[in-house]
């Protein structure tokens, strides 16, 4: 496996682990970020969100499986 | 002043499907650009309010019932070859079901932290962006230098991997439990257990009235 390939995977890896990391203290620790739950139960308040969260759902199950 | 009126209560995400939907078609996907144009129209239909249809009370589906479709759309990918018929049409089933549980009336806002929510969301929108700028830098070299390999997109690295059943399998689950977070249907199922118990509260406490109401009376009687 050549550098750039290890990079581009770390560069991914990267923001992933960091957005598990503020999950798990958002469950231990309400004071310091918001629980996920909470997140989606605002960012779906407005059905034009849902419409376009959901769709950007979809089409990644569509893009792996499917497409 | 006639652009301002015009963009006046627009989702932010309208914009952001206008560049994807060219994106699409520009990278020879018209399959892709479409779907994501057929959002964008019904976006656009319900931010100026063109559907004629009755939102009612979120919708609330049995655990049962989303553990058999889950269960069910699983098997089909494990057994089915991968991009096969079957899969395409476990995807399109998928639909008029994300279809009824995202077209309800809109709820109110909970209170919440704005300061904590402010923080969190925006940690989230930077490394979301983040990674959809590495992916997209990724496939624009890829692209020009035709080399995958040393610019791995995410489709380039887990695509090989679908190729196996079991892993089908296992992100169809993953996936799936995703959608069913977002379209929060375990929420729906709690509120409607909080109606349930309010109303058997209301319920008792009506019953414990009317027999105090009952005993009053019939004390009073005694007394009289």
């Amino acid at each position: 496996m050549k550098l750039s390939a290890i990079i581009w995977d770390v560069l991914y890896a990267l923001p992933l682990l960091a957005m598990v990391a503020i999950w798990w203290i958002g469950r231990i620790k309400s004071n310091l970020f918001t629980r996920v739950s909470e997140v989606i139960e605002l960012i779906m308040v407005k059905r034009t969100t849902r419409i376009a969260v959901i769709t950007v759902w979809w089409w990644l199950g569509w893009h792996f499986f499917s497409d | 002043m006639w652009f301002k009126k015009l963009v006046k209560g627009m989702s932010p995400w309208l914009p952001v499907f206008a560049v994807n939907i060219l994106f699409q078609f520009q990278r020879r996907s018209p399959v892709d650009g479409i779907i994501f144009s057929v959002a964008a129209i019904l976006m656009i239909l319900d931010w100026k309010a063109l559907l004629p249809i009755h939102l009612g009370p979120r919708r609330v589906f049995r655990l049962r019932w989303i553990i058999l479709a889950i269960a069910l759309a699983a098997t089909v990918l494990y057994f089915a070859p991968r991009h096969s018929v079957q899969d395409m049409w476990v995807l399109l089933a998928v639909i008029p079901i994300a279809v009824l549980a995202v077209y309800y009336r809109d709820e109110i806002e909970r209170p919440y932290d704005a300061k904590i929510m402010t923080r969190t969301t925006s940690i989230y929108e930077a490394l979301g962006i983040f990674i959809a700028v590495v992916e997209l830098a990724a496939y624009v070299i890829s692209d020009r230098i035709h080399n995958s390999e040393d610019f791995p997109t995410i489709s380039f690295l887990i695509s090989p991997t679908l190729e196996f059943g079991w892993v089908r399998f296992l992100f169809l689950v993953i996936w799936m439990s995703m959608g069913v977070g977002l379209m929060q249907i375990m929420r729906g199922r709690k509120v409607i257990k909080a109606i349930d118990h309010d109303a058997q509260v209301i319920e008792a406490a009506r019953d414990a009235q009317a027999r105090f109401e009952a005993k009053k009376g019939f004390n009073d009687e005694v007394q009289s």
